[in-house]
């Protein structure tokens, strides 16, 4: 519950239709898209202005209680899921697209943008916005920069990271800060590349200048069907290592393949181990000569299919196997739990045989559908929820992938960040020190931690209990830091 | 070559012990731009060099700070593949950790992205003597706030860097640049076109009357972009590296230099320029180098802008913003990496 005190500053503060108190109100907000844990806020404010956003972070700060910003609440790794004592700032109202200046080729945008319309309105100038989220028509573009989302264009065109050129901030402590802009390059340190990626915990964007890029004159899709998963994965770092670096390169496996086909029929090699999709854009010459190389590189690794689409609709018919996957996995099971690894490419092989053993292991399938150009995989555990043991085994599989990840020289997250959903996993992947160095930075910004609490980065705690800290003759390490 | 990243740590330990500030460089390619303090004594990382893992396929290389770029170059040509960020080599010495420290690029920057945005992974001392890694040697990571990236043009203020691994892309396996003679309006005309269009433009410098174009990536598409400058003459691509490494005509004299950013494709006007003794123009027009006779900083009229002192002035000391000061004292309370150096 939220204190009364902190209720009535922001009653004075806010128009009433703009906080939401009542259990029904509030229910609908109690996660994002990662709903294995769920919480009922203390209290939802829906921000209509940047006024709103600066009294709510006024009153969080001075009656020292959670903060949770959230925007569209598509995140699949809990980020944005709320404080039962704290408010949740929810952004999806400020939407506006406030500037598109086609000659520097950007868009300033308010942060409840969602991500999909900024390439809308960019069309009209022969631009785009790369990143696609899987989730681009629905999620926004505040959330994009607190996860550093993804999307299968990011192999060429990069993270969100890349893309986004400006931001202004509000910090808890009520400075409004500008980080980059139009220009290539600026002074001071890269606070811009920190917030990125800080999963709402440094402050609250409350705009965003994005990069536009022209569209591709042409764009070409190569499928290619193999006959071995194993193999499909080397054919992908031999597709890199031939010098194409494609719009985007995409892999199914024989399960996802089947999953997409009965779902959607949309002509994939039915008796195929593993699939590639393979996006190659840019001038005519470009696309007609990587075409060729991309080809080339497939019958080296023995595809058994290859087949090319070159017009739009063609193209849109390859892809649409490819965006149905996710829903196509609800039909083979009445949940499924989607994992973010990240890893070197030589490893998919490997890792995917990996993934196979331990699904065998677990007794809950899987199914593998990736953007495996970046080496960042997106296994999808098939379970039933209704099923208590079943649930403990899903999660407890996704975590054995994510230290199988750790152990290959890989990341627990390549998109979708750590959120509550992979905080255990941080103490794996990051030394203590490592971790202090995390809460180090959150304070330069939020020294009291009341920006988005529980979530990214575990207390030492934490770590300590899950058995990361090593303790040596009952001397606790670092014994001048405090433990929270 | 030194494998054990420890003497460096404990130096720093030292230093720390000793309440010694130390002054982080490479092989002090860039030293005529270090604003800090001078007279403290050196830490050199030059010795810490050589390639920890490369693997080509993958596009991603670990190298230690004080490797320097000409080898880096050298070993990734080997394999088609290249740094892009292309960061200048100024007298040759250039190293990749001085490079990561001063975030600076070269000319293809508006479509080869900066240091940072290549940067996968850090090794580094911070000022609690303790070695630490963020980010990793994979495409796509985002668990950890991105300390790596935050290294990226920090001045060595923030802990010295041991090793980095860095994204390569495949070097264009063909190249072409031209020279042709334009008014600084048809330049502006000429550059916007191309900013909205799929091409294979990597590169763009006006000054003295002249504008220059790079054209790199598949051979027939850039012979294609080429047919619109036929009758224009061909120049050799190595200029490329002198506008880079700052060795063409225009850079050598020992007037002051001036570094000025500017919005995007917002290319200087001639009227503008008038006013300025001498510019040269870079990035689509959004980077421009001037030149005044006396210290006194050039006049721009286009908004909004950023002047940078450069070469052949005095450094003038700047505060600190209060996150900027923050963040400084999170990874070095003691103030012992590159004192005066403010950010």
């Amino acid at each position: 519950m939220i204190s009364e005190f902190a209720l009535t500053q922001l009653f004075a503060e806010l128009p009433e239709h703009a906080i939401l108190t009542d259990q029904y109100q509030k229910e609908p907000f109690e996660s994002d898209a990662y709903t294995v844990k769920k919480e009922l806020p203390g209290v939802v404010v829906l921000a209509e202005s940047v006024g709103h956003v600066r009294s709510v972070l006024r009153v969080c700060n001075e009656c020292d209680i959670p903060l949770v910003t959230r925007g569209a609440g598509t995140g699949l790794s809990g980020g944005a899921r709320p404080h039962r004592e704290g408010v949740l700032l929810v952004l999806s109202k400020l939407n506006n697209i406030l500037e598109v200046d086609p000659l520097a080729c950007t868009a300033t945008v308010e942060p409840g943008t969602t991500n999909l319309s900024i390439s809308e309105v960019a069309k009209e100038h022969g631009l785009f916005y790369a990143p696609d989220p899987s989730s681009q028509i629905a999620c926004s573009i505040g959330g994009n920069v607190a996860e550093n989302a993804g999307g299968v264009h990011c192999l060429k065109y990069g993270l969100t990271l890349h893309n986004v050129v400006g931001l202004t901030v509000l910090t808890i402590e009520g400075d409004e800060l500008v980080f980059g802009g139009k220009t290539y390059d600026w002074e001071g340190y890269d606070f811009l590349a920190l917030m990125v990626g800080s999963e709402g915990m440094l402050g609250v964007v409350t705009e965003i200048t994005v990069k536009l890029l022209p569209i591709p004159a042409v764009r070409h899709v190569l499928l290619g069907g193999f006959d071995d998963v194993e193999i499909a994965g080397n054919c992908v770092a031999g597709i890199i290592a031939a010098g194409v670096i494609p719009g985007g390169l995409e892999m199914m496996d024989e399960l996802a393949v089947r999953a997409a086909e009965e779902f959607a029929e949309v002509g994939y090699p039915k008796d195929a181990k593993a699939v590639l999709l393979c996006e190659l854009d840019g001038t005519e010459e470009e696309v007609t000569s990587t075409t060729d190389k991309v080809a080339e590189v497939m019958k080296q690794y023995d595809a058994s299919v290859i087949e090319l689409a070159t017009d739009p609709e063609q193209c849109e018919r390859l892809w649409l196997g490819r965006k149905v996957a996710f829903p196509a996995a609800g039909r083979m099971a009445s949940d499924f739990y989607c994992m973010d690894g990240s890893i070197p490419r030589y490893q998919i092989g490997p890792v995917l045989k990996a993934i196979a053993g331990m699904s065998q292991r677990y007794n809950l399938g899987v199914m593998n559908v990736f953007h495996a150009g970046d080496g960042n995989l997106h296994p999808l555990i098939l379970y039933d929820a209704s099923d208590k043991k079943q649930r403990a085994g899903a999660e407890e599989f996704g975590a054995e992938i994510l230290e199988h990840c750790i152990r290959v020289g890989g990341t627990i997250t390549g998109e979708h960040g750590v959120g509550v959903e992979k905080i255990d996993q941080m103490c794996s992947q990051f030394s203590l020190a490592e971790i202090e160095q995390f809460h180090r930075i959150r304070n330069v910004f939020d020294v009291n931690r009341n920006m988005n609490p529980g979530k990214a980065i575990p207390t030492l705690a934490r770590c300590s209990e899950l058995g990361g800290m090593h303790i040596h003759k009952g001397q606790m390490p670092f014994p001048e830091l405090s433990r929270f | 070559m030194v494998n054990d990243s420890s003497p460096l740590q404990d130096a720093v330990n030292t230093a720390l012990e000793q309440k010694q500030p130390l002054r982080i460089a490479g092989e002090g390619s860039k030293s005529f731009l270090y604003s800090g303090d001078k007279t403290v004594p050196l830490l050199a990382t030059s010795d810490h060099k050589g390639v920890i893992e490369y693997r080509p396929e993958e596009l991603v290389i670990s190298v230690r700070a004080g490797t320097k770029l000409s080898e880096l170059r050298d070993i990734t040509a080997e394999h088609g593949q290249m740094w892009a960020c292309d960061p200048p080599l100024f007298d040759g010495r250039g190293t990749v950790g001085g490079a990561i420290a001063s975030g600076w690029c070269g000319p293809g920057r508006p479509w080869y992205g900066t240091v940072r945005d290549s940067l996968l992974g850090v090794e580094m001392v911070n000022g609690y003597g303790e070695i630490l890694k963020f980010g990793g040697k994979v495409i796509k990571n985002v668990a950890g706030f991105d300390v790596a990236r935050l290294l990226g043009g920090s001045q060595g203020t923030l802990g010295v860097l041991l090793s980095a691994s860095l994204k390569l892309l495949p070097a264009p396996e063909y190249t072409r640049s031209i020279a042709t003679s334009l008014n600084s309006q048809e330049c502006t005309s000429l550059i916007s076109q191309y900013t909205r269009k799929t091409s294979t433009l990597s590169g763009t410098c006006y000054f003295d009357g002249k504008l220059y174009l790079r054209f790199t990536g598949v051979a027939a598409a850039v012979d294609q972009d080429m047919k619109a400058f036929e009758s224009n003459d061909e120049i050799d691509p190595q200029f490329w590296h002198k506008l880079r490494d700052h060795t063409l005509p225009f850079f050598a004299d020992d007037k002051a230099l001036w570094r000025v950013s500017l919005s995007r494709n917002s290319l200087a006007h001639s009227e503008n320029t008038d006013e300025l003794e001498e510019v040269l123009v870079e990035w689509n027009g959004s980077l421009l180098w001037c030149k005044t006779q006396n210290s006194m900083p050039p006049t721009i009229s286009i908004k909004p802008h950023a002047i940078r002192s450069f070469r052949n002035i005095k450094h003038e000391t700047s505060q600190s913003s209060k996150y900027a000061h923050r963040l400084k004292h999170a990874f070095d309370p003691q103030e012992i990496f590159n004192p005066g150096v403010v950010l």
